[in-house]
């Protein structure tokens, strides 16, 4: 599932009550506990240019038996204020080959994941294609 | 050859209330369950005997990530 280093993703189109559309690029990922590979689990994250890091809602970490009571902690000020994130080392499962990331958990992430800048768009070339409606990814493998 | 992503089809969760999580068949086709925190939903998918599932949340009506 993860082992093409280039993907299509079709937008994902959400139509509110009165017809209007809205999209967005979704794409799942394995999450696996990088000191227990058996503990693992598959997340549809949105795909967020806007985010600084790569978020995931803070009951991934304890599904993937990780204790992030001692992790770094940090706060990040959004458009919606300011939140609480733990950062924690986890092996993500990307299309062309998992890596380590240093990743956030957040306690009220109304998502299960958000795909940022650190950890995600910095290991690929991202096309977003609104005339197709579909974004193309190609991941930056590193000799 | 450029492989494409699956996507759930628009109508997938149309009978859950939003803000609910929800495992999805790893083909991204069918729920195989919902509920209103992500401990339930992983609960109820592994008491079926699903091992393999992704996790995913029905926005809430107002959900717009900026």
């Amino acid at each position: 599932m993860f082992s093409d280093p280039f993907i299509r993703v079709p937008f994902k189109v959400r139509t509110d009550d009165s017809g209007k559309e809205f999209l967005s690029v979704q794409l799942t990922l394995l999450l696996e506990n990088a000191t227990d590979t058996a503990k693992t689990k598959y997340a549809k994250c949105i795909v967020d240019s806007g985010a600084v890091f790569t978020v995931f809602h803070a009951s991934f970490a304890k599904h993937l038996g990780l204790d992030i009571s001692g992790s770094e902690q940090i706060t990040v000020v959004g458009i919606g204020g300011s939140r609480s994130l733990w950062l924690h080392d986890i092996r993500l499962h990307l299309p062309g080959g998992p890596l380590m990331a240093r990743v956030g958990f957040q306690e009220d992430l109304p998502v299960p994941g958000l795909l940022g800048m650190q950890g995600f768009f910095e290991h690929f070339r991202i096309t977003f294609d609104g005339a197709n409606r579909e974004c193309e990814l190609e991941r930056i493998l590193k000799s | 050859m450029v492989k494409t992503m699956p996507v759930p089809p628009a109508a997938l969760y149309n009978d859950i209330p939003p803000g609910f999580w929800v495992a999805l068949s790893m083909d991204e086709q069918h729920v195989i369950a919902s509920a209103k925190t992500m401990d339930e939903v992983v609960s109820r998918a592994e008491s079926i005997g699903e091992l393999e599932y992704v996790i995913d949340r029905v926005p809430p009506k107002d959900l717009l990530v900026l």
